[in-house]
């Protein structure tokens, strides 16, 4: 069994979030953290899409899960644990926009890849498979960043990187079921027609 | 149901994501068009690759991670340590007044009362909802990881020197010490933080 693997079984066996919340609100030290290693990486890739900065998207997942935090004693499931996660998410990043607009620093690191490289002993292994998921990761990013109105990014988002419901992306961003898959079969048409190409040549 | 109303479903269809209603209108409708049904072959194969996508970001990021969860708790300490400190000063606020000097015996005396009874780190206010005390209890225990009793001591004196004496060269020596003894915990983070504003550096 492969690595890769492993380390999606893991994350498989962490507990229910209902059992985790429980479990933070009865003074469980150990629960709050497995809440974290549940979502970290889901959140700040959520709000890396949104900052594209790597100490801004940090900064927000930290901060979401001092909200979370304080917020839990007081929660009641009501909603999906991680739908109210992301909208928390959410209202972060809009508030990140906020204040850039205030303080409006145009720069070049705004052109920068939103995603950090893969790591060299990806490479070493099996460079043209690594190189050709590489391509297609970039062509996918650059479609997200450049094609997609903002409603139909932050959709498509939550939908993949979120790993929420249509219903709950709904929910979320507080529109229709019916306007979320509208969203997303326009991003995803869009993702696709930028991957023909790649298609037709065989590449993929 | 035609092709426009269909062709949004494919991906919620794909995800198997749709209500029995309308995945049976999809199926339905599929069955006697080509056209979608290509459209549904393509949806398939984008989204594969999108998964791939979305699990390879998640595996990158990964080691960017790992101390995230030990940075939440330093900043939720940090927080809760400072709010601590705001309400003793409050509290404490006109024994700083040069009228108030016969004051500063009861301060030294509340000095005293302080260090007796709180051994460890500060309590919560007592009008917090009981449910916060317990999802404090998991900082309290995470600060024993991150500093030891002795440090906070030390810290929460340093504060009255500095707060309450006003005496901040001293406070800042105190501070140093902290910082000195146990480097990297959330008492040397807060004491530096505190070096940093002081007013008067010596």
């Amino acid at each position: 069994m492969g690595e890769k693997r492993k380390r999606k079984l893991n994350i498989e066996e962490l507990p229910e979030d209902e059992e985790l919340i429980k479990r933070i609100k009865e003074g469980d030290e150990r629960a709050f953290e497995l809440l974290m290693r549940k979502y970290k990486r889901r959140v700040y890739l959520i709000a890396l899409q949104s900052t594209k900065s790597h100490e801004d998207a940090e900064d927000i997942t930290q901060e979401v899960f001092i909200r979370v935090f304080k917020s839990i004693p007081s929660w009641e499931p009501r909603a999906s644990f991680s739908t109210w996660l992301y909208k928390v998410t959410s209202h972060l990043c809009v508030d990140y926009h906020r204040s850039r607009v205030r303080q409006r620093v145009e720069s070049v690191d705004d052109e920068e890849a939103a995603v950090p490289e893969p790591r060299a002993e990806d490479l070493a292994s099996h460079p043209d498979r690594v190189a050709e998921e590489r391509e297609i990761r970039r062509l996918i990013d650059e479609v997200i960043q450049k094609n997609l109105s903002g409603r139909q990014r932050d959709a498509f988002i939550l939908y993949y990187y979120g790993g929420l419901q249509v219903k709950e992306v709904a929910e979320v961003l507080g529109v229709a079921e019916g306007t979320v898959k509208m969203h997303l079969f326009r991003a995803v048409s869009k993702i696709r027609e930028a991957l023909k190409p790649l298609k037709e040549r065989g590449e993929i | 149901m035609n092709c426009n109303d269909i062709a949004p479903l494919l991906i919620a269809y794909v995800h198997n994501d749709l209500s029995d209603e309308e995945r049976e209108a999809v199926e339905s409708h599929l069955k006697n068009c080509p056209e979608c049904s290509r459209t549904l072959e393509e949806t398939i194969w984008t989204v594969e690759l999108l998964e791939r996508k979305v699990e390879a970001d998640m595996e990158s990021v990964e080691p960017l991670l790992g101390d995230l969860e030990v940075k939440v708790y330093r900043r939720l300490a940090a927080e809760w340590v400072r709010e601590a400190r705001r309400r003793w000063i409050d509290r404490l606020w006109f024994l700083r007044r040069p009228w108030a000097w016969a004051a500063y015996a009861a301060a030294a005396l509340a000095f005293g009362v302080y260090i007796g009874s709180h051994h460890l780190a500060p309590e919560r206010p007592a009008d917090q909802p009981a449910l916060a005390a317990k999802a404090d209890e998991c900082i309290r225990m995470r600060l024993r990881m991150y500093a030891d009793e002795e440090a906070f001591r030390k810290l929460e004196s340093a504060h009255v020197i500095k707060y309450v004496r006003g005496d901040e060269w001293k406070a800042w020596g105190v501070y140093n010490q902290v910082i000195r003894e146990n480097p990297g915990t959330v008492a040397a983070m807060i004491a530096s933080e505190e070096i940093s504003t002081a007013e008067y550096k010596p």
